[in-house]
């Protein structure tokens, strides 16, 4: 059996889930890969729908995964016609929008009945505060319960509904979150022959530099 | 071989069949032909310490094929593998459990340094931060003979060891500690970072 | 391993059936052993919180992390290509394989095409890691299954016949290639 595409199930979701809000988050590089973002009020509504409808049947979820976004600020050129000394013109004008930074949870899943897949489904944290909440879909697919965990231990976004959530890599004691793009190491820096890129800012804040003698200090670290 | 000893009424002594030695000698020679390292590996060099152990490189030509389960029983840890923050104080704790003379063979890069994942923030750099190292082998993973040159390297030590006199024995010198403290779970990282009495940050002269 | 006696609660969920021919010594009593990280019969630093009745399993859970080497955080840092060498060391048993899934993730990302030579060197790579690894499954299995040490000693022999093929192929194939996956 085929899979349906992505508006297809969107479409059925919604209609299967009133209130549902679905969006099809597109993939534009040779993956071709796009998923959906579903809410976070209906999100355990319309993961039942995926997992029990007859036709998706996605029953197995073999991978779940945090991503971090920053906060950021995208820049688009626009052509506006503008009057410009007397005369309409089309000018450039670079309007900028500011995207506030968030956490993801993101859920791959598959059909083993049907023998389908993928369908992406992604959920979205309101902010990147420490005590960022999302509902977990541990009661649909069980294997989700130690990757939620998981993502908790590495993202800090909390799971409402998980049954056991604790740290799961780290020991208990730890209180960073280490897979967030801000996630600051401790300091003990060693030295290394040879730095680069991250390394070598660190290095510069430990040890003078000496641009005569390492060829390396001239390399400046991407940003 | 003991200095005291005439090498020429040794060896004719040995001619008449009577053979020589000194307790020293004896001693380091019953000890470097039976390590018996603990069994006991982290990550993939472990699979190379087993291979070092199995058929075709028979680490049993050096008296080391005895595995031991217990720390109680073992004169050799081979930290073969990744020590994380997390198994760090563990290491520490069986190390510490091992009866005197104890050595500590660290294989390949991530014992000694951290490796390739020096940079990660769960992977403690370098296991001689908290107990001290014997013998160092490179590698990722170090091959099986690399494993055995520091088993040889190891004996070697052994045998030049001293069990009398101001520069005897590590084991049999009474100030010298056998057991290191065991570092506890900080909210950012082990606490202590690493052990001071044992670890010296490496200096380079940068002039 | 240490071990404490604790006197838990007897898990109320289920009722306890024992067989008739075992006979329970620590009535209602749970016995928790924490098992591992380094523990002989572990295979890999695993950690096991396991409450035992008698000879019965009634609660585990299980601890990990021991090992966790936060390849995530170290690619966020890297080249697709230097991420290569890092996707050996998830299985090392079976880096070869690791190395192509990786190839084909990469591959579908950039929409990249291999030539057919390079599927063949891929296969051939993939099926001697298989081998080795089938080898050392059977060693360790039967050593756990109580033959200690000798099935292990040929499962390794046969191994290291192919790593002595798989060198000559490429590189320095034993745990981990050097090298990438060929394209």
């Amino acid at each position: 059996m085929t899979l349906e595409s992505l508006e297809q199930i969107k479409g059925r979701a919604q209609a299967a889930v009133p209130g549902a809000k679905i969006d099809i988050i597109p993939n534009t590089g040779p993956s071709q890969q796009s998923s959906l973002l579903i809410d976070n009020e209906h999100a355990l509504a319309v993961a039942r729908f995926l997992r029990i409808d007859p036709a998706l049947q996605l029953d197995f979820c073999s991978n779940v995964t945090g991503v971090d976004w920053l906060e950021r600020t995208l820049k688009k050129k626009v052509k506006v016609k503008k009057v410009v000394d007397g005369e309409e013109r089309e000018v450039d004008e670079t309007t900028e929008e500011k995207i506030p930074g968030y956490l993801e949870a993101v859920y791959h899943l598959y059909s083993m009945t049907h023998k389908h897949g993928l369908v992406v489904i992604r959920m979205r944290t309101a902010d990147r505060a420490d005590d960022a909440r999302l509902p977990s879909l541990n009661s649909i697919w069980r294997s989700a319960e130690f990757q939620e965990r998981e993502i908790f231990d590495l993202y800090g976004i909390r799971f409402d509904g998980h049954p056991d959530l604790r740290r799961i890599l780290m020991w208990d004691e730890f209180q960073d979150y280490p897979m967030r793009k801000d996630y600051r190491e401790p300091d003990d820096y060693e030295y290394e022959p040879t730095p680069h890129d991250a390394v070598l800012a660190r290095a510069r804040e430990h040890y003078a530099p000496r641009p005569h003698l390492d060829g390396a200090e001239n390399i400046t670290p991407q940003q | 071989m003991s200095e005291q000893i005439d090498e020429g009424l040794r060896s004719e002594l040995q001619r008449q069949g009577i053979w020589v030695t000194s307790m020293q000698d004896l001693y380091n020679w019953g000890r470097r032909s039976s390590i018996w390292p603990l069994q006991f590996g982290l990550a993939c060099c472990a699979i190379e310490m087993i291979a070092t152990a199995a058929s075709r490189y028979d680490l049993a030509r050096f008296g080391g094929e005895i595995f031991r389960p217990s720390p109680r029983q073992a004169d050799l840890m081979i930290v073969a593998g990744t020590v994380t923050k997390k198994m760090a104080p563990q290491i520490v704790r069986l190390y510490n459990q091992m009866p005197d003379p104890k050595y500590v063979i660290s294989m390949g890069a991530c014992a000694i340094s951290g490796g390739p994942f020096k940079e990660g923030y769960n992977v403690l750099k370098g296991i001689d931060r908290y107990i001290p190292v014997d013998v160092y082998i490179p590698g990722c993973p170090p091959r099986p003979e690399a494993l055995l040159h520091a088993f040889m390297e190891l004996q070697r030590k052994i045998d030049e060891q001293k069990l009398t006199g101001a520069d005897r024995a590590e084991h049999l010198n009474a100030a010298q500690p056998s057991e290191f403290p065991v570092p506890a779970f900080g909210a950012h990282d082990l606490e202590p970072p690493a052990n001071p009495d044992v670890f010296e940050p490496p200096k380079i002269d940068r002039t | 391993m240490s071990a404490t006696i604790q006197t838990l609660a007897p898990a109320a969920e289920q009722p306890r059936q024992l067989p008739p021919q075992m006979t329970s010594r620590l009535e209602g009593e749970l016995l928790e052993v924490s098992m591992g990280p380094q523990h002989p019969s572990t295979h890999g630093v695993f950690r096991m919180n396991v409450a035992l009745e008698g000879e019965i399993v009634r609660r585990l859970k299980p601890v990990f992390g021991y090992l966790h080497r936060n390849h995530e955080k170290i690619g966020e840092n890297t080249s697709y290509l230097g991420s290569m060498p890092y996707t050996d060391r998830l299985d090392y048993f079976c880096s070869m394989t690791n190395n192509w899934a990786y190839a084909l993730s990469v591959e579908k990302l950039a929409g990249i095409e291999v030539p057919e030579r390079a599927e063949y060197l891929r296969v051939i790579l993939a099926e001697l890691t298989r081998l080795q690894n089938h080898a050392s499954l059977l060693g360790f299995l039967l050593s756990d299954m109580g033959a200690w040490g000798t099935p292990l000693m040929y499962a390794f022999r046969e191994r290291e016949k192919i790593f002595r093929v798989a060198i000559w192929f490429a590189h320095d194939v034993r745990l981990h290639a050097f090298r990438r996956m060929p394209s």
